[in-house]
């Protein structure tokens, strides 16, 4: 088995009243560890449900996901928390900061839930947002930077945290092209650097260009 | 981690400065209410308790067994020095008296009815009752004023009698004797209270020991003590010693049910009404915690995809909830106090309903007062609430599957 499996996975929504979508339909997907993978396809295509049963915030309807051979899709969600701490972190589309805390504060929030020391937290973090370039902007609350650096707080405290893996829907969705490179560079080299799994989902082609593997996806199914 | 959910916790309530205030000011103004009527209602309570006390009863009562339920110049105390013993050995004594009660026809030339006869030793009275600071027309008896005696308002008219009239005691004495003397009215007293200002007369102890053929006896001793909130334990205590068989020792409570239950009644009433006050505060208190916790029901969806857990989530809303209740909390502690001792100092006239009010024995002007213990225990429980009550919205929003807050991963 790989890294990560996904087998015979689908997902239909059913809402009260409403028909029921079928969001993803037998999907087969296996992830070797170190892979940058890119889920390609347009709006409505399935990768962001397949990105949530790969993190282990929903479960398939049907079929099974598993990591290093344990199944993570009959786990109820709340008792994920700790998998998806240590093992998974997320960059979310529209960046998904805490507001009410400044840049170094976000970056450090995932090591202050896996119990590291202030000190150590502090310097994995500052050292971090340093490296992407936001050492002038460690003590600004978040809404004070431009999307751009909020997306690198948020790669920030996706990688201090040590995740095997990075899971991470339409990074550069809400940043120019310009922003979009530097971010992707930046995701490169930790994955180089690191070691990272990274799958990420975009339809930009030049970002999809950046990936090693990429993953097809159009109506809930994978073509390619 | 504590540090950090207190810190978000903390930009939280500074960040919304509208809402918080809000239910800031729900805790304090409901705070504030439920200590300044508790306050209140403790003074009139008090206040009632001591002008009720202070009027006839006493805080205790000593008798010859079963004089209470009924009076008779045959259960009379003969051994007074074994009972001013047992009240010496108490030291929160302030002052005893002794008397003689008991039922006679009072008659002036023109009417006669029925009375209550109390004989008192004026000196010793003064030092346990305040009904000498009733008589508004003459002066109280003296002690040597054997022939003298003080009346009701009511029953003055009732007789139709004025100051230095004569007026004769029939009744029956200890011997079977018929007993009769005159006596002239020294003064009238208004008590403000029917019972007393239509049917007492009072003559010197000593008129009475003659008048009833009862010397040396007494039928009750009236005890002052330095609390009236310590008249029950003090009767227990000496009840240990006198023999229950002989003797009977009431607290006021005791002497006068109807008053005790009224005011357990009259408590019961505040503490419903003050628990109602509660529940409005802790109403507004959920209001506002529920609109600023569902406004962030995304923010906690990106918190728990990244691994908080839910109880650290409770954690977090419940740390905003107990700052806000813990200032609110000390506005409202700062607030109640300051009118307590302001209210407590001029007193809150209410002499627009002083009839009513003196019918239970409570004056015109209130004095609030209040206790430290209640203020730290209404404090706490007003604090208690305020955090558990945030707990059923943030509970409600750490259910939500993260993917669901999130929906736009």
């Amino acid at each position: 088995m790989s890294f990560i499996d996904a087998k015979n996975v689908s997902k239909t929504y059913q809402q009260k009243g409403a028909v029921p979508t079928q969001a993803l339909k037998n999907i087969n997907l296996s992830v070797e560890e170190g892979d940058f993978l890119c889920l390609a396809g347009t709006s409505g295509s399935g990768k962001s449900t397949l990105l949530n049963l790969l993190g282990g915030l929903d479960h398939p309807t049907e079929g099974q996901i598993f990591y290093e051979e344990k199944e993570i899709s009959n786990v109820p969600i709340e008792r994920l928390a700790d998998f998806r701490l240590n093992t998974i972190s997320f960059v979310f589309q529209a960046y998904n900061l805490i507001n009410t805390l400044t840049a170094l504060e976000n970056a450090e929030y995932l090591l202050l839930l896996q119990g590291v020391g202030p000190k150590e937290r502090r310097k994995r973090a500052s050292e971090m947002l340093e490296k992407v370039g936001l050492a002038d902007c460690l003590h600004k609350t978040v809404n004070r930077l431009s999307g751009g650096q909020q997306q690198r707080v948020a790669v920030c405290r996706a990688v201090v945290a040590k995740p095997r893996v990075i899971l991470a829907d339409e990074p550069t969705a809400n940043l120019d092209s310009k922003t979009s490179e530097q971010l992707m560079d930046l995701m490169v080299g930790l994955n180089q650097e690191k070691n990272i799994t990274f799958i990420f989902s975009s339809h930009d082609n030049l970002v999809i260009e950046k990936a090693r593997k990429v993953v097809h996806m159009k109506d809930g199914e994978i073509t390619s | 981690m504590f540090a950090t959910f207190f810190k978000i916790a903390w930009r939280n309530v500074v960040r919304n400065k509208g809402r918080s205030f809000v239910t800031m000011a729900a805790v304090a103004f409901g705070l504030t209410a439920i200590i300044f009527i508790r306050a209140f209602v403790n003074g009139a309570d008090s206040q009632m308790v001591e002008n009720y006390t202070n009027l006839i009863p006493g805080h205790i009562q000593i008798h010859h067994q079963g004089f209470h339920k009924k009076m008779g110049l045959e259960r009379s105390i003969t051994d007074i020095k074994a009972v001013t013993d047992v009240i010496h050995q108490q030291d929160n004594v302030e002052a005893f008296s002794f008397r003689i009660k008991d039922y006679a026809l009072l008659s002036s030339t023109k009417q006669s009815t029925g009375v209550l006869l109390v004989a008192v030793d004026p000196a010793q009275e003064k030092n346990v009752t305040y009904l000498h600071e009733r008589v508004t027309q003459g002066e109280y008896l003296q002690d040597d004023d054997d022939s003298g005696i003080v009346v009701g308002k009511d029953l003055a008219e009732i007789l139709n009698v004025g100051l230095n009239k004569k007026v004769v005691i029939l009744s029956q004495a200890a011997d079977g004797s018929l007993a009769s003397g005159a006596y002239r009215v020294r003064g009238i007293l208004d008590a403000g209270v029917e019972e007393i200002d239509k049917g007492m007369a009072i003559i010197t102890l000593k008129a009475a020991q003659d008048l009833l053929v009862l010397p040396d006896q007494i039928s009750e001793v009236a005890i002052r003590l330095n609390s009236v909130y310590t008249s029950r334990a003090t009767a227990a205590k000496m009840r240990e010693v006198l023999d229950p068989d002989q003797y009977e020792i009431l607290s006021w409570r005791r002497i006068s049910p109807m008053t005790a239950q009224w005011l357990d009644f009259d408590r019961a009433f505040v503490n419903a009404i003050l628990f109602i006050v509660l529940l409005v505060v802790a109403a507004g208190i959920l209001n506002t915690t529920l609109m600023s916790v569902f406004e962030r029901t995304r923010e906690f969806g990106i918190m728990q995809a990244l691994g908080t857990k839910r109880w650290q989530l409770i954690l977090m809303v419940s740390i905003e909830s107990a700052i806000l209740g813990l200032s609110g909390c000390l506005i409202g502690v700062f607030l109640g106090t300051v009118l307590t001792i302001h209210f407590g100092n001029t007193g809150i006239d209410l002499a627009q309903f002083a009839s009513a009010f003196e019918a239970y024995y409570t004056g015109s002007v209130v004095y609030p007062r209040l206790s430290v213990e209640y203020l730290v225990v209404v404090s706490v429980i007003v604090f208690l609430i305020s955090v558990l009550v945030s707990i059923i919205p943030s509970w409600q929003v750490a259910k939500i599957k993260p993917v669901e807050a999130v929906r736009n991963f």
